[in-house]
């Protein structure tokens, strides 16, 4: 056992520090892989279940279905939702890029109502949070002023609409782009 | 380690047993999958990217999407992770998936199946690219 503890010892002895320094790079990189491999699995939502078993619906299915929902909209450019599910119950935000400016009120409303209804529909979900519609821009010209917009009291749970005139951060406006592109095509 | 292979049960043979009739749990899963994909609003059957490298390089290429275990008194026990089309109901399609699946499987194999557990994995539009799924490639 010795005799292979020196092989190893002078076999590192002999390497060069880069040759060092890339060995130890590629095991960093194997362990952070690793990691994301074996993390917990992606956070999904039982939609119900029975004695044939049960149904659970994940995240990106969520948002995939919301985003379609939204690009379906003429007025629509392109979405991108975050999905959070905490305690049973899922929170919903759905950054927008419009084309115009115009009919702003209706379309916002007209999608939070259309999610609303999806996610009952689809889902026969008894717990949905609010859904939080943020546009970002309109088409390539982004917004001068906020405007923030609440829908009337009377419509379903926690809905809100804003306005706002950030851009997306950086990862975000390339989620977006890939959207448009998809849209496009 | 979890049994790849289950007995199933045969009839009677007037000069007794003639052996047993063994059914992989690959085998299985293959069936799963094609009850699946012929059920209307399923795109495709198959995990996330990391799920089916893992399944990959695991040399379970076939059992990607889907796992099939055993409960204690021996009935199947099938997960199966599914991309479904835009505008169907989810909920009304997973069930009926649930139902065919369990009685394709019954009926192919003659064992019976205790839960069948649907994951949503994604939502597509019927004209994109079917995520994942190798099946025509197999």
């Amino acid at each position: 056992m010795p005799k292979y503890i020196q092989q190893a010892n002078d076999l590192v002895g002999n390497l060069p520090p880069y040759a060092i320094l890339g060995v130890l790079a590629i095991l960093l990189l194997l362990i952070i892989g690793l990691r994301s491999i074996l993390k917990s699995p992606p956070s999904r939502l039982i939609a119900f279940s029975s004695t044939t078993g049960s149904v659970l619906v994940s995240r990106k299915a969520l948002q995939d279905l919301i985003r379609q929902t939204c690009l379906k909209d003429d007025w629509v450019e392109a979405a991108r939702p975050i999905v959070k599910i905490a305690s049973k119950k899922i929170n919903t935000t759905v950054t927008l890029r419009i084309s115009s400016p115009e009919n702003l009120k209706e379309t916002t409303e007209r999608l939070q109502t259309r999610i609303s209804e999806l996610l009952q529909k689809s889902l026969s979900f008894d717990q949905i949070g609010p859904i939080e519609i943020m546009v970002t821009s309109f088409g390539k010209q982004d917004v001068d002023e906020p405007v923030v917009l609440y829908p009337e009291p009377d419509t379903s749970s926690d809905l809100t609409t804003t306005l706002s005139p950030k851009k997306p951060e950086p990862e975000d406006s390339d989620e977006m782009r890939e959207t448009e592109r998809e849209t496009k095509a | 380690m979890e049994a790849q292979e289950s007995t199933i049960e045969t009839g009677d043979h007037p000069e007794g047993s003639l052996g047993q009739i063994k059914v992989n749990h690959t085998v299985v899963s293959t069936i799963v999958k094609m009850a699946a994909i012929n059920v209307s609003g399923v795109l495709a059957v198959g995990g996330s990217f990391v799920e089916n490298f893992i399944a990959q390089i695991s040399s379970k290429e076939s059992d990607k999407g889907v796992r099939v275990s055993e409960d204690e008194a021996g009935n199947y026990e099938i997960e199966i992770r599914v991309f479904m089309e835009y505008g169907v109901e989810l909920a009304k399609t997973a069930e009926t998936l649930q139902m065919i699946v369990a009685k394709q499987v019954t009926n192919m194999t003659g064992k019976p199946v205790a839960n069948v557990d649907v994951i949503i994995e994604g939502v597509k539009m019927a004209e994109d690219e079917k995520p994942e799924d190798n099946d025509s490639e197999e």
